[in-house]
């Protein structure tokens, strides 16, 4: 067992410590998700009228 | 280093052994102040660029350079965190509190560069991402690991960092650099000095403590209060060449020498303050110099959008 894993295994998660963890991963959802927006609305609006021009 | 202080540096370095850092913790790791003048400086780089960008796709590069430069913070605060320990201002960070385990601010730094210059590239332009990524690069290598611990220059030089995000926005929206964001780098560039040693003056024990060799500390408060009046001399100077230059106009002109003068009278002010008072004075210089570069960056695109 790794030193780090039995570090995590010794720590105490109290109650607050874990609503603390899932709020930062809901948030880090929420980012996650807004970067993919951004991503893909960027992407459309680079492609612009070009979306239409392709061979059929 | 005496054997006391290396004792309180090892006591206090004592790194977290797991990562409970919340969220907030995070935010505190990407220095949310300092990211908001970078937002706002890039902003007005952006804006003042020839060409119109898509809202879209400016919001997409203001928000890429806020996150590298957030991400360069963060790797500042793994590097840094055991001098962190040891000053009043900074040992709550979430590093030396032990929040944040020194390993998870390295990797959330590191992927977090990456991700914010990788993701310019792709959507915004080659040029910007080079910029943002030598941005980072200077602030968390060139700065915070050579700079910072060995020179009283560290932040003259390093002030660089901070002078690039104008430039960066720049480079974002006109896709190349001509010498007007230059000159809102060289603005910055010489605003740094001044701003940082009245910080460096009212926290002179915190930065002795911790070894780092800020200007006061090296060479005294005197010198310091020398080079803090020189610089807001040559600031003053610097701060009208857009109007010299003929890329803004007489408003902009009459705004950044009023602005400029009375900077150089707090300066001065606080150059011939009393011991007891000096301290008060130089919050004072550290709070009007941060009123001062938001103004003057407030009046380059006004003066555009007036045309005078």
């Amino acid at each position: 067992m790794s030193d780090e894993i039995k570090k995590q295994e010794e720590t105490v998660w109290t109650e607050e410590l874990l609503r603390e963890r899932r709020k930062r991963a809901a948030i880090m959802a929420i980012a996650l998700l807004a970067f993919i927006a951004l991503f893909f609305w960027v992407t459309l609006i680079k492609l612009g009228a070009n979306v239409a021009n392709r061979p059929l | 280093m005496s054997q006391n202080h290396k004792e309180t540096l090892l006591k206090l370095q004592e790194p977290a052994s797991v990562d409970v850092g919340s969220a907030a913790d995070y935010i505190a790791l990407m220095k949310p102040r300092v990211m908001s003048l970078v937002v706002f400086t890039a902003l007005v780089g952006l804006v003042m660029a020839p060409g119109v960008m898509h809202p879209v796709m400016a919001v997409a590069a203001i928000a890429l350079i806020a996150v590298g430069a957030g991400a360069s913070a963060a790797l500042n605060m793994w590097y840094d965190a055991d001098i962190d320990a040891v000053m009043s201002r900074t040992k709550t960070r979430p590093v030396p509190s032990g929040r944040v385990t020194p390993d998870a601010a390295l990797t959330f730094g590191l992927w977090v560069s990456g991700l914010s210059v990788l993701s310019m590239a792709v959507m915004i332009n080659y040029l910007s991402a080079a910029l943002l990524a030598f941005t980072i690069f200077f602030y968390a290598v060139i700065y915070t690991m050579f700079l910072k611990r060995r020179t009283a220059q560290n932040i003259v030089i390093g002030g660089a960092a901070g002078a690039l995000p104008p430039v960066i926005g720049w480079a974002a929206a006109a896709n190349s650099v001509s010498i007007e964001p230059l000159i809102y780098f060289a603005i910055i560039f010489f605003w740094t000095p001044p701003h940082f040693w009245a910080l460096a003056l009212i926290k002179n024990d915190d930065y002795q403590a911790a070894n780092v060799p800020m200007l006061p500390v090296t060479s005294g408060v005197k010198s310091t209060l020398s080079q803090i009046v020189l610089y807001a001399f040559v600031l003053f100077g610097v701060s009208l060449l857009p109007y010299a230059l003929g890329f803004s106009g007489l408003f902009y002109a009459s705004g950044a020498a009023l602005l400029g003068g009375l900077f150089i009278a707090v300066c001065l002010g606080l150059a011939l303050a009393s011991d007891k008072n000096r301290n008060l004075l130089a919050g004072m210089t550290f709070a009007y110099s941060i009123f001062y570069l938001f103004l003057l960056f407030v009046l380059l695109p006004t003066d555009k959008v007036m045309g005078l």
